[in-house]
């Protein structure tokens, strides 16, 4: 014991140094990677041309799924703006009076299947659609009402899938003082079914055209690695380490990734932004304030981290296949 | 510091480059590697450096078996021995100062010690004034000595210099020579592959001599 107590302070001098030559090694690991990323940006500018180019056919192979998948997003908003599609419409014969309306809403209520009724009339409808036309006057002339009274029957929470719901209209259709019945629902399914079959495409899309963006940054990558084998090789017989001589490449294909990503974004909110007006007017002439989103920050920035990510391994994959071969085993 | 026990080098291709090669090399020694070329000066260099490996027999360097050294501990080895080559090999794009701090950069040495050691590099070989040129503004001779600059700045305990001469004329010649000498006294060991025997002989070092794979003859000459 009483040996050690001496020996004490120069194992913690020796501590305090090694957490220091420590930490400084750290900070030029760190200055290291801050000059390699600093590097390929110069590199980048270096050739402006052949850059952008590379940029270019990346931020394609990144802004199709992309843009696919932001359109299928859209779709999806209008589906969810009917979260009421399993409402069946019930209408009455056109000589039906509100005491017929309500007597109905009075008897369906009382079904086990069907948890709300609600009435429309006819005269209301009319109003609102006489505001809603672009032509008023139109309306106006008709000599009578069109309009039937019309239930509005939500079925009950049991009845989830369309089969049944279906069933259901049918039933009521087949009853004495009904017209005819109306399932909404059948549409939403159908645009369902698209937007799912639509989002699988948009997938493989993603992940062929992801290889293909990997292969680019590969191939670019490598022939960089190729004009610069004579600095590679200095630079491992001076001792470098594969992952120092890796770096700078990595760097320089994270920036592809990440112009790409970029330029994809870009092009994508730029055609929203020409998009946004005629689909506004279109949904207007519709009577409709329904309009394309646009996309949002995280769509944005799940673009460009997505494209720096595929440059860095398209960059990891071209360096380690040309590092491999080069010490003697 | 540098041994060679019974070692043999045969390429994939069946060339035998090395065979049956022992020596030893003491601490801050400069020793001439000579002989016809292909006689296997290079291979032998090649072999210390870890840019190739021996069939047979054992390379020491520092008491540690350079040929059993793993894949990921080559660069920490290279770290450790100094490389001067014929065509100097400088990156081109970089300035004279930027090529001989190259070494201290992949070492991981701090910013402040990197132009330390980089200026006292550049001092030791007489290039201090040049060091904002780049390599293609400096003469052959110059270019050369940035090259010994970057060999020694990691104060490396062994520099290997294949053929430093090569493409130099006498006068300048004999100016890297002594310069070697030099560095040598202060603690380096210098091995120098040369066919210029002339030049070797005048240098006043110990020579091994190379034919065919084989060590002919290890002698120094006598100053006359």
């Amino acid at each position: 014991m009483k040996r050690s107590g001496p020996a004490k302070p120069n194992a913690k001098k020796a501590k305090v140094q090694r957490s220091r030559s420590f930490r400084g090694s750290l900070s030029t690991f760190f200055e290291h990677h801050l000059t390699s990323a600093g590097s390929s940006v110069q590199r980048l500018f270096a050739r402006p041309l052949g850059s952008a180019m590379t940029a270019a056919v990346l931020a394609v192979a990144l802004g199709l799924p992309a843009a696919l998948y932001w359109l299928i997003g859209n779709l999806q908003a209008v589906g969810d703006r009917y979260p009421d599609a399993r409402q069946i419409s019930v209408f009455l014969p056109a000589a039906s009076d509100r005491a017929a309306a309500e007597t109905m809403a009075q008897q369906l209520r009382a079904r086990d299947d069907v948890q709300t009724v609600s009435l429309l009339d006819p005269e209301q409808e009319l109003a609102m659609l006489q505001q809603r036309f672009a032509e008023p006057a139109l309306v106006e002339a008709l000599p009578e009402n069109p309009l039937p009274w019309t239930l509005l029957v939500v079925p009950a929470a049991e009845l989830k899938d369309t089969a049944s719901v279906q069933e259901l209209a049918d039933a009521l259709a087949e009853l004495p003082a009904v017209d005819s019945t109306l399932l909404d629902m059948q549409w939403l399914d159908r645009l369902n079914a698209l937007l799912s079959l639509g989002g699988r495409a948009a997938l493989v899309l993603a992940v062929l055209l992801s290889i293909a963006a990997l292969l680019i940054v590969g191939n670019t990558i490598g022939l960089e690695l190729k004009t610069r084998s004579a600095e590679i090789e200095i630079t491992r017989l001076l001792g470098a380490t594969d992952s120092f001589v890796r770096r700078p490449f990595l760097y320089l294909g994270l920036s592809y990734g990440l112009i790409g990503g970029a330029l994809a974004a870009l092009v994508i909110v730029l055609g929203v932004g020409m998009l946004v007006g005629p689909v506004g007017e279109l949904a207007a002439s519709y009577s409709s304030d329904l309009n394309l989103r646009w996309p949002g920050i995280v769509f944005i920035v799940a673009l460009v981290a997505g494209g720096g990510a595929i440059g860095w391994a398209g960059a990891w994959l071209a360096a380690s296949r040309q590092l491999g071969g080069l010490d003697p085993d | 510091m540098i041994r060679f026990d019974a070692v043999a080098k045969r390429y994939a291709g069946g060339n035998q480059a090395l065979e049956d090669l022992s020596f030893e090399i003491g601490d801050s020694e400069m020793v001439f590697v000579s002989g016809h070329s292909g006689a296997g000066k290079s291979t032998l260099l090649k072999l210390i450096a870890l840019m190739e490996r021996p069939t047979h027999g054992v390379v020491l360097m520092d008491g540690s078996n350079v040929g059993r050294i793993r894949r990921r501990a080559i660069p920490a080895h290279r770290r450790r021995v100094g490389m001067i080559f014929q065509d100097h090999r400088l990156l081109p794009e970089a300035t004279v100062f930027d090529n001989v701090a190259l070494p201290l950069v992949i070492a991981g040495v701090k910013r402040s010690e990197r132009q330390r050691r980089a200026r006292a590099a550049l001092d030791a070989v007489g290039l201090r004034e040049r060091e904002r040129a780049l390599p293609a503004q400096l003469s052959t001779g110059q270019q050369q000595r940035v090259g010994i600059a970057r060999a020694i700045v990691n104060r490396p305990p062994v520099v290997l210099a294949d053929e430093p001469t090569g493409n130099l004329d006498p006068e300048l010649s004999a100016e890297i020579m002594n310069l070697f000498a030099e560095l040598s006294r202060s603690g380096i060991c210098f091995l120098v592959a040369s066919h210029d025997l002339y030049l070797v002989r005048r240098m006043k070092c110990r020579v091994l001599v190379l034919e065919n794979g084989r060590l002919i003859d290890d002698f120094r000459p006598q100053s006359s």
